[in-house]
């Protein structure tokens, strides 16, 4: 472990020690990002999931090699002027509302009750 | 009739457009064989997820009734094909390989299903996919794997794995995938098949359900270069229902393929031509690019170290866009929905959490992670700085060479669930192709030699826009070698299956 420490700079240390805790995804990371992405996961899932995440999240660790502090960030590869297209009337009918809604009732989709108790 | 039907199903798309236009064949006919040939083998590949028949044969009416007149039809005219499970066509089911969307029937067609069929192209059914194009295997269908046709133990790639099976096994003389890290280029090195990614807005993606948009592209799936160049014609184009469509003119692609290569300068990035690459991939790539030299190129290896920091890059960007692109399925307006949920929040928390596999939600949760609060800038901001790297890396290797050259894949293909438990090994597999993609560029997927009985893609990586000079040296290549003309066991196919079936359901 302490081979890891060797040769290190202050600012390189404490660079790494950050990192450590930013970047390590705790079991209450996964539950804050799940309630985020409105997924519900058995635990058995959770477990394997936050696993596997971090080592993809160890893999990004590389990207800190490079040094980006003059750099901009590409959104799209290819930058366009914005168009514009002719108005079109879509109706509702026009979209199979009715036959793909899970529950479809007198030109609305049906829910749940919306206010929990 | 039935001398030609035999060796049918491997012709190339020109061939069978010449055997129609001479009436050896009629469009029915061509339907009636390659549905024979689904039939035959499908049950063991299980390339595609369903079938047009009726659609198609009252299109192959319409198309032969044409041909009799004597009417002048564009070049691919009647000829099938197969599309992706992710495409948009009018009155039918579009799963995209999930469960969450099994009985979705979209209400248009996307803007490539209008240009294929107004150049009389007939879609014969969709193909299976990894869920949501999210994996590089077709082992992440919620229905079932694809099997690679050169040996059924081995995945065919992916995501776009049912396409590309379905060209190679002869079920389709065409195809199109969509690829966004590599996943029209992969599944088509696996297979022996020609697989492109066109430039980034060649192709509209109005009616391509979207896994990450700016990186979804789809493109075509052959035996030939000159099949890709002719339907490269029919689909590019500016889309007014696309944002991000070119309005950069089209040419005709058919016109480069006679350029041949002489003169042409091709870099090999280091980094891919290592010793990190399977030796017996280095090597038929190696044969290949002498092969290119002897017809008047030159190579040379060239650093572009920035290549090795793209598969972070890309698993930051990618899931970013589709943890918000795939909000939409929230069990509300369409797709499968927990019918025993109480409450709105948790009906949507349990459709997601029962429709979506495994790896969806995994990188929900990633893109989800890296796009919030205080993560933000430590993720998908650093990883859209180095998307800038790695696009200004090619332009400057641009700047001095016409192509640049790698193997689509660092390995051969392998086998069923070599990499499902760690799928960090499964991204590292895509090393080669997810660069194109963060970079917008055009890049072809060509069959360069086989190892084991199993096929190997070299991949050409052109300028943007610059389609033309990949298909010039991709035919050229096709001139002097038989490796797109080689075809998989049939028969052999058939005799395995029965004992593999039971080992996978295991």
């Amino acid at each position: 472990m302490a081979s890891v420490f060797r040769g290190k700079t202050l600012w390189e240390l404490s660079a790494a020690l950050l990192y450590y805790f930013i970047m390590t995804l705790t079991q209450k990371d996964l539950e804050n990002v799940l309630e985020l992405a409105c997924l519900e996961v058995p635990q058995q899932e959770k477990n394997l999931y936050l696993d596997q995440l971090q080592k993809i999240l160890d893999d990004m660790e590389r990207l800190n090699q490079i040094d980006l502090r003059e750099i901009s960030p590409t959104s799209y590869t290819h930058e366009q002027e914005t168009f514009l297209r002719e108005d079109r009337v879509v109706y509702p009918s026009d979209l199979n509302c009715e036959n793909n809604a899970p529950e479809w009732d007198s030109g609305f989709f049906r829910v749940p009750k919306i206010l929990e108790e | 009739m039935k001398e030609i039907q035999k060796d049918l199903f491997f012709k190339s798309a020109i061939e069978l457009s010449r055997l129609l236009r001479e009436g050896q064949l009629t469009c029915t006919s061509l339907l009636d064989a390659f549905y024979a040939q689904i039939e035959q083998v499908d049950s063991s590949i299980k390339a595609f997820l369903r079938l047009e028949k009726n659609r198609a044969y009252e299109e192959a009416d319409t198309i032969n009734t044409r041909f009799q007149k004597g009417d002048a039809l564009p070049p691919l005219a009647g000829i099938p094909i197969a599309l992706k499970d992710n495409i948009c066509v009018q009155n039918s089911q579009t799963t995209c390989g999930s469960k969450i969307l099994e009985n979705y029937i979209s209400p248009y067609n996307a803007t490539l299903v209008n240009k294929l069929k107004s150049h009389s192209l007939i879609p014969i059914g969709k193909t299976n996919m990894d869920e949501f194009a999210m994996g590089s295997s077709t082992e992440n269908s919620a229905f079932y794997p694809t099997r690679n046709p050169w040996n059924s133990d081995y995945v065919p790639g992916g995501s776009s794995g049912g396409s590309c099976a379905a060209v190679a096994i002869g079920e389709a003389p065409l195809a199109i995938g969509s690829d966004t890290g590599g996943s029209i280029r992969q599944p088509a090195s696996f297979c022996g098949v020609v697989g492109m990614k066109p430039t980034y807005g060649r192709v509209s993606r109005y009616g391509l359900v979207a896994f990450a948009s700016s990186l979804d592209q789809m493109g075509p799936i052959s035996r030939t270069v000159e099949d890709t160049a002719h339907l490269l014609n029919v689909i590019c184009g500016h889309d007014p229902h696309d944002s991000t469509s070119s309005p950069a003119s089209v040419p005709d692609f058919t016109a480069a393929l006679h350029r041949g290569v002489q003169g042409l300068k091709i870099g090999v990035p280091s980094e891919l031509f290592n010793e990190s690459i399977q030796s017996k991939v280095k090597a038929s790539l190696e044969q290949g690019l002498n092969r290119l030299k002897e017809g008047g190129a030159t190579w040379e290896v060239i650093p572009l170290p920035v290549v090795e920091y793209a598969v972070p890059t890309y698993y930051i960007i990618a899931p970013a866009e589709a943890s918000a692109n795939l909000a939409r399925f929230d069990g509300v307006r369409y797709g499968y929905r927990n019918k025993e949920a109480q409450t709105l929040k948790n009906m949507m928390k349990q459709s997601r959490g029962k429709g979506f596999g495994r790896e969806v939600q995994r990188r929900i949760i990633l893109g989800t992670y890296a796009l919030s609060s205080g993560y933000y800038d430590a993720y998908y901001l650093k990883a859209q700085k180095v998307r800038t790297l790695i696009k200004e890396a090619f332009q400057k290797a641009f700047a001095k060479y016409d192509v640049i050259i790698t193997p689509t894949s660092p390995t051969l293909p392998f086998r069923f669930g070599e990499h499902t438990q760690d799928p960090l090994s499964m991204y590292l597999a895509d090393i080669a192709t997810i660069p194109v993609n963060l970079a917008g560029l055009p890049a072809l997927s060509i069959p360069c030699g086989f190892a084991k009985g199993l096929p190997i893609g070299m991949q050409l990586i052109g300028k943007a826009f610059d389609e033309e000079t990949l298909l010039a040296a991709g035919h050229w290549f096709q001139t002097v070698t038989n490796f797109h003309k080689q075809t998989p066991n049939v028969i052999s196919i058939g005799k395995k299956i029965k004992h593999q079936n039971s080992t996978l359901n295991k």
